[in-house]
């Protein structure tokens, strides 16, 4: 009967969450004017950006909210997206994330260029944009996408354990999750030959560039072991194991992990290195 | 072709014989395309009826035009200004392209190298990226002045794209642009309604299942999205603006990428005048790009590519992500739509890894000029391409 009832009260608010889209209204923000709002649902999506729907479809998509808004006297609009989870809110943020001016200011994963505010927060990724890059207009987005923010739930981001470790700290604003040819064609079309002819895969990508290190790390998860053994064959890959490595100056370096995925190294790895980053992974 | 004006030949019953006949075995076409198609198959990509578009002969408009392989760059550094297009440079610009293309004395002689006064022109613009990144109004306003002044006649013009709303969202209405026609295959009334009284799709007046892309892709629509595509199915067909209203096409894309690739002269045609399209980008991104070029309605009517390159984007395409917005200062103009992909592929590319967005050029991006080389629409090799590049300003 319990168990009735909880099933019953968390399908009603799965249902009221889906329904209820983060937008701002015009009591949402002193001196906002002139919200108009356009909803597209799944397929939806080809009427507004027909082609670049593709990418978005990708990742998992469930909704988009657009809202052109009116602040004191500039134009904006925004693009509530919401995704099928956290990681593919993350996944399309990561893959957009370019040459941020500053990063960090709302949330964990947000990124202010002149023209646009990206965030991923929770299932959903946003992008406010102004037309005009000015500073005024910067600060405006910004506390656009604030307000859009704050009527978002937090969402611990379930990304593989060994990107927490500290010595990839300096690095971890570059790191990308790609599940798809279109993924990996924006964010990291350097391996796009590497993953030819493969889908049903997951890969958490961080160019790491420090004094001490510099290579490209992955973990790449794929959803049978029989595509993955196709991969390491493919890419003539050699796997590695942890103990005993002494380093390695190979084009590309392979390990196991422990919960049945590829670590990758691109580029000269030391023990050292290893032997930090695995750390994590105990 | 048109039902009233079909050089070809072909009505619709000979179309029909032709696709009843048509299989990829009975093909009549030179060996390297039988070859191009036969591994188009072993691709294991869904059979389409390329081969029936490949059965019509080619007339004199065909792609690649008047002047295969032949390119050229007009780069003005002062052509935009506060993120703005400069109306004087652009026109100024395009004036250099088509004296330069064309080898003309004067630009009223260029243009009637490619439309006459007594034809319905169509230029095919590309709205998709709203105010921030669509076919800007410098390049059109300054082509419709250079037609008019080759005596073109202002009710011969046409602004179109699939979605006519777009156009407006754009820019393109009747008050910017008065006595020129603006118009596209999906419509809207002016209560925002795309179904007329009787229930109907407006969009099902504006296509011609006299003429149709078959996929071996099933598109499936809910009625919000249906709209956009107008029908569901294996067929995609093609808009009456292309197959009956217009005699010839300028096509007028955008500089813009799509992921490691571009969205040029083939994509704005090959995705701009069917319906029925979602189904198509998965598995046949590029081969859609391509083959929709094939078929006489467009590879008979598509006169001439102006790329207009002023403002464009190197990454985030084919939307527009504004941090990815860039000022190229270009305009890219030929007669061969593979030719001037080419050429803007490169473009793109430099910024790309000029930007850090990639390290080197992808066989990836290129797949799709090279299957349209390969289906006799333009030259795709750049060594081959005759590039004229001039730098104003």
């Amino acid at each position: 009967m319990k168990l009735t009832l909880l099933i019953i009260l968390s399908v009603f608010f799965t249902v009221v969450y889906a329904q209820e889209a983060p937008i701002l209204t015009d009591n949402s923000l002193a001196g906002i004017e002139n919200i108009t709002t356009r909803n597209f649902d799944q397929n939806g999506l080809w009427g507004y950006i027909n082609g670049g729907a593709d990418l978005y479809l990708e990742y998992g998509f469930k909704q988009l909210a657009v809202q052109d808004i009116r602040l004191e006297g500039s134009e904006f609009k925004a693009d509530i997206y919401r995704m099928v989870s956290a990681e593919a809110a993350f996944g399309i943020f990561s893959v957009s994330r370019f040459r941020c001016m500053a990063a960090g200011l709302h949330y964990y994963h947000d990124c202010l260029t002149p023209y646009q505010y990206i965030a991923a927060k929770g299932n959903y990724y946003i992008s406010v944009s102004n037309t005009s890059g000015e500073p005024l207009d910067q600060e405006k987005t910004l506390k656009i996408g604030k307000a859009f923010l704050n009527k978002i739930d937090h969402v611990v981001l379930q990304r593989p354990g060994i990107f927490e470790n500290k010595i990839l700290n300096e690095s971890r604003d570059g790191l990308k999750m790609v599940h798809g040819p279109l993924g990996l064609q924006n964010g990291f079309i350097h391996w796009d030959r590497l993953f030819t002819g493969f889908d049903n895969y997951e890969a958490w990508i961080l160019p790491v560039a420090s004094p001490e290190n510099k290579f490209t790390m992955a973990w790449i998860r794929f959803d049978d072991e029989n595509q993955l053994q196709r991969f390491v064959e493919k890419n003539a890959l050699v796997l590695a194991e942890v103990s005993g490595f002494t380093g390695s100056d190979e084009k590309f370096t392979t390990f196991r992990t422990e919960d049945g995925a590829l670590l990758l190294f691109e580029g000269p790895l030391t023990k050292a290195t290893l032997d930090q980053l695995t750390d994590t992974l105990n | 072709m048109s039902k009233k004006h079909n050089p070809t030949g072909l009505d619709r019953r000979n179309f029909f014989k032709l696709a009843a006949a048509g299989s990829l075995g009975a093909l009549m076409a030179p060996s390297p395309l039988k070859n191009v198609l036969a591994q188009a198959q072993a691709n294991e990509k869904p059979a389409t009826n390329i081969a029936e578009a490949l059965k019509f002969p080619k007339t004199e408009n065909s792609m690649p035009g008047r002047f295969p392989g032949r390119v050229v760059q007009v780069l003005n550094e002062k052509s935009v200004v506060n993120e703005k297009p400069v109306k004087s440079v652009v026109y100024e610009m395009l004036s250099e392209s088509m004296l330069q293309l064309t080898g003309a004395a004067t630009l009223a002689e260029a243009w009637v190298m490619f439309v006459q006064p007594h034809e319905k022109i169509g230029l095919k613009l590309n709205p998709i990226g709203g105010k921030l990144l669509s076919t800007s109004h410098e390049v059109v306003e300054s082509v419709i002045e250079q037609m008019l002044e080759a005596g073109i006649p202002k009710e011969n013009i046409v602004l179109w794209d699939r979605r006519e709303f777009q156009l407006h969202e754009a820019g393109f209405t009747p008050e910017a642009y008065p006595g020129i026609a603006i118009t596209g295959t999906e419509k809207k009334d002016a209560d925002g309604s795309y179904y007329n009284k009787e229930g109907k799709l407006y969009s099902e007046e504006m296509i011609d299942r006299d003429w149709y892309y078959f996929a071996e892709v099933e598109g499936e629509y809910d009625d919000y999205t249906l709209p956009y595509m107008v029908n569901g199915g294996k067929y995609s067909y093609f808009t009456k603006i292309c197959t009956q209203e217009l005699d010839k096409i300028i096509n007028i894309p955008i500089l813009k990428n799509a992921g490691a690739s571009i969205t040029l002269c083939l994509k704005n045609l090959g995705y701009g005048v069917i319906t029925n399209t979602g189904r198509l980008h998965a598995q046949l991104w590029g081969e859609t790009s391509a083959e929709v070029c094939c078929f006489p309605p467009v590879r008979d009517k598509v006169v001439l590519n102006i790329v207009d390159g002023l403002r464009g984007c190197y990454q985030g395409g084919p939307g527009a992500n504004p941090q990815f917005i860039c000022n190229y200062n270009t305009l890219l103009v030929g007669t061969d739509p593979v030719a001037v992909d080419r050429i803007g592929y490169g473009i793109v590319l430099q910024k790309r890894i000029e930007e850090g967005i990639q390290q080197e050029d992808t066989p990836r991006g290129r797949a799709f000029m090279e299957y349209a080389a390969e289906l006799g629409l333009g030259e795709a090799n750049q060594e081959n391409i005759e590039l004229k590049k001039v730098v104003l300003g």
